[in-house]
């Protein structure tokens, strides 16, 4: 899923995936590894409603 | 179907968002079907999370992000109605051992994750803890930042 007014960057893409990725490889939670990868998300693209980024990631992730 | 005791009973629920994604030719791969099992038997509103977790005990390899993409189809299929009760996210508790016990600085730009062990912090929490009238059991700490400039 891609926001209508929120291009996917590349930067945020590779961010995104290798925040959450890095996290579970380190033995973090699935829960805490999503919530960084989330956060980091709403870093790069903070217009994006809060509620709404778990949504989109989703789409990205394993 | 007559209904009498739990089996029964939680068959014909299952039936029924099993019949309702077959009705909208939703093909049901078993993670799908563990969602919906777990969504008929749900008497609450469970969350996102709340649903990872109770899924999570029935399979363990069901991701956070199966479990949106997940809920997302059901409701695009009207196969669930997600409510809002204006409280937010639910946040989530970690399970952490002692012996490997570390936090996260994380690189909001690049996603690098950093795992760091600090004691005057890990003293500090304790005391805060202690402070407030506990024993500090369990916590978890994620920093996430961008990195500073060199100076040259």
């Amino acid at each position: 899923m891609v926001e209508p007014n929120c291009p996917v960057t590349a930067a945020c893409h590779l961010a995104v995936t290798r925040a959450y990725s890095a996290l579970k490889e380190a033995g973090a939670d699935e829960r805490v590894a999503y919530e960084a990868a989330e956060t980091v998300y709403a870093w790069h693209h903070p217009e994006v409603p809060r509620q709404r980024v778990p949504f989109v990631i989703a789409d990205w992730l394993p | 179907m007559t209904v009498e005791g739990g089996v029964v009973d939680e068959i014909g629920v299952l039936s029924r968002i099993e019949a309702l994604c077959a009705e909208k030719g939703l093909r049901m791969t078993e993670p799908r079907r563990v969602i919906a099992r777990v969504l008929s038997d749900s008497e609450d509103h469970p969350d996102a999370e709340e649903l990872y977790d109770r899924v999570k005990a029935i399979d363990s390899s069901i991701s956070m992000a199966t479990i949106y993409r997940t809920m997302k189809l059901f409701e695009e299929m009207s196969i669930v109605s997600k409510r809002d009760f204006g409280d937010g996210r639910a946040r989530y508790e970690k399970q952490s051992g002692p012996e490997d016990h570390h936090h996260h600085m994380i690189d909001v730009q690049s996603g690098e994750v950093i795992e760091f062990f600090n004691q005057e912090l890990e003293d500090l929490k304790k005391r805060i803890a202690r402070d407030l009238g506990f024993e500090l059991v369990d916590h978890h700490l994620e920093l996430f930042g961008v990195r500073l400039k060199k100076k040259h």
